[in-house]
């Protein structure tokens, strides 16, 4: 199983991609507006400052990044015109630098919009907030995890760990009927995850250090269906449905199909929000007797594949003045054959109860604080508390 | 090998009963407001009735933060900013909405610019957006005549409503489309 590591900055082999989105980032924020009137650009960002204290384990470095993390969003969208819009933003996390949106959208009518660049592809609901400063709790669900989470390295993060950030186009619209229903969907062709050609899952590092090119000349598709019912003018729910596919691997012989479906319902001033999704992810299965754990079935062959499916239930609601609570239950589940190097077994999970608060500092500054219990099948339970600021400009 | 550790069933139930206790609170506190938004208390009654409609849309995917702090004066820029976010998947900005929630934006940071001793957001030249459906002419305001006083938050609500007009009739908006 390919293990995530900590941020090394020989890990960053495009700076040239970094200058590039730099240089156009300052120039559609400074110099643009003097060369085009019509063109209006907005600048946002955020900064999250999160440090992760695990009180139950005095060496929780060697399952998480504990301790202190920052991380920093810097967008600008420009509205070229009435049909073309554009969105640079740059990221600095647990990888240095990245580019995580350098796209154009050129729409021809609400129901026709072509996404041009490298973008977050549809899927779920959770990425539709992909800013830190959007979230309630300073790490994400267990399913969309890139990092934050105990024993990271031998559950390899989530399903899909968020932001999933690549490079394509998407086809995307929305049309209501009526005023009561808006149907949204999209189709996209990117470069697709990742590994390595012996890997026995995904490798994430290279979709966020390498993505610059792809690794197996073979694109991956993918799209998403939603509708929102606009039930009152407090009460409105969405329910959809995403998947992808495509092969990770250089010489495409393995592939990955990951489904979900999500929920989310606004009732008066409470937000709640449940998504589940799967992933099957082929393995190699050549040196198996060597490469694996367990044994052949009774059939004597080996499963060339496992599964990955996580969950959560998430509500947020407002208290007081300027405090909001944050309930989440979350679980991430692994079946199939495992690695001989890997504690985990054919079927290992954790499940994950979190409860935390919001304080509104100011408008844009808030504290979030969570604490949360980490109820392992394989390891054991651990508890650690998480206390962030973000502010969002 | 690692041996298998049966869940503890026995949170969920408990942390199930927490959530809904939360919820419960949510409930009671329905007419408190978030800490990031605004006292509207003393704007005339349609930018309040518009407030409620972009606090409940707007907190989707984004704290109040964003909009509310976002150093916008230009309504054209305002108005191709909201026509952005009503197409974010799983909006719930209808055309309808749109408008009402660029009301209360106009009026805001138009308030906001006047307490500056700025004037407020007086509505630019076309060009207007793509036009939306149209959507049924809002009732003028109580007090929005042109006895009101200049300075006045009802003041501040002819402007508004003319941009919106253009914006958003079909004829206003083609007679300032862009070429």
């Amino acid at each position: 199983m390919t293990e995530p590591t900590r941020p090394d900055s020989r890990d960053w082999r495009s700076p040239t991609l970094v200058r590039a989105a730099v240089v156009l980032g300052l120039t559609a924020a400074g110099t643009a507006p003097a060369l085009v009137h019509s063109q209006d650009h907005n600048f946002a960002g955020s900064i999250q400052t999160n440090y992760l204290w695990v009180p139950t384990d005095t060496n929780a470095r060697e399952q998480t990044f504990d301790a202190f993390t920052n991380e920093l969003s810097l967008k600008v969208a420009v509205d070229v015109s009435d049909r073309v819009s554009a969105n640079v933003k740059l990221c600095h996390g647990c990888h240095g630098v990245e580019v995580d949106m350098a796209f154009a959208d050129l729409r021809v009518v609400d129901e026709l919009n072509f996404r041009v660049g490298r973008f977050n592809p549809a899927f779920g609901d959770f990425p539709l907030r992909h800013d830190p400063a959007n979230h309630r709790t300073s790490d994400k669900p267990l399913p969309y995890d890139m990092g934050r989470m105990l024993r990271l390295r031998e559950f390899n993060l989530g399903v899909l760990p968020s932001p999933y950030v690549d490079q394509g186009v998407e086809v995307n619209g929305t049309h209501w009927f009526g005023s009561k229903a808006q149907f949204d969907y999209a189709a996209y062709v990117v470069g697709g995850l990742r590994s390595g050609q012996d890997d026995t899952d995904l490798d994430f590092i290279q979709s966020r250090s390498t993505y610059y090119i792809d690794n197996n000349s073979e694109p991956a598709v993918g799209g998403r269906l939603a509708v929102t019912v606009d039930v009152t003018d407090s009460f409105l729910f969405t329910l959809g449905g995403s998947m992808m596919a495509g092969h990770q691997d250089p010489q495409r012989k393995r592939s990955y199909q990951i489904g979900g479906v999500d929920f989310y319902a606004r009732i008066a001033i409470i937000d709640l929000r449940a998504e589940y999704l799967l992933r099957r992810t082929e393995m190699p299965v050549d040196s198996a007797d060597e490469r694996f754990r367990y044994g052949p079935g009774e059939d004597g062959e080996y499963d060339d594949y496992f599964l990955k499916d996580g969950f959560y239930i998430e509500s947020t609601i407002p208290l007081i003045d300027r405090l909001e609570a944050v309930g989440r239950f979350d679980g991430l589940r692994r079946r199939g054959n495992v690695p001989v190097n890997t504690p985990l077994r054919k079927e290992s999970s954790v499940l994950r109860y979190t409860g935390g608060v919001n304080v509104i500092f100011d408008a844009s500054v808030r504290l979030k604080l969570s604490a949360e219990y980490y109820d392992f099948s394989d390891f054991d339970d651990d508890v650690c508390i998480n206390t962030g600021v973000v502010a969002a400009f | 090998m690692t041996t298998e550790r049966p869940h503890h069933r026995a949170l969920l139930p408990a942390f199930a009963l927490l959530l809904l206790g939360l919820l419960g609170a949510g409930c009671a506190t329905h007419e408190s407001r978030r800490g990031e938004t605004v006292d509207v208390s003393k704007y005339p009654p349609e930018i309040q009735e518009a407030y409620e409609v972009f606090a409940v849309r707007c907190s989707r995917c984004h704290t109040l933060a964003r909009p509310l702090g976002a150093r916008i004066s230009d309504p054209q820029h305002w108005i191709r900013y909201v026509n952005r976010m009503r197409l974010q998947p799983g909006s719930g900005i209808d055309a309808e909405n749109a408008k009402i929630i660029l009301r209360f934006l106009l009026y805001y940071h138009g308030e906001g610019q006047s307490q500056g001793g700025q004037a407020p957001i007086e509505p630019a030249a076309p060009p207007a957006p793509e036009p939306v459906p149209a959507v049924p002419t809002v009732p003028e305001a109580p007090g929005n005549g042109a006895e009101t006083p200049s300075g006045t938050p009802e003041s501040h609500l002819q402007p508004i409503e003319r941009q919106l007009r253009l914006a958003f009739e079909p004829s206003g908006a083609a007679d300032g489309r862009q070429s």
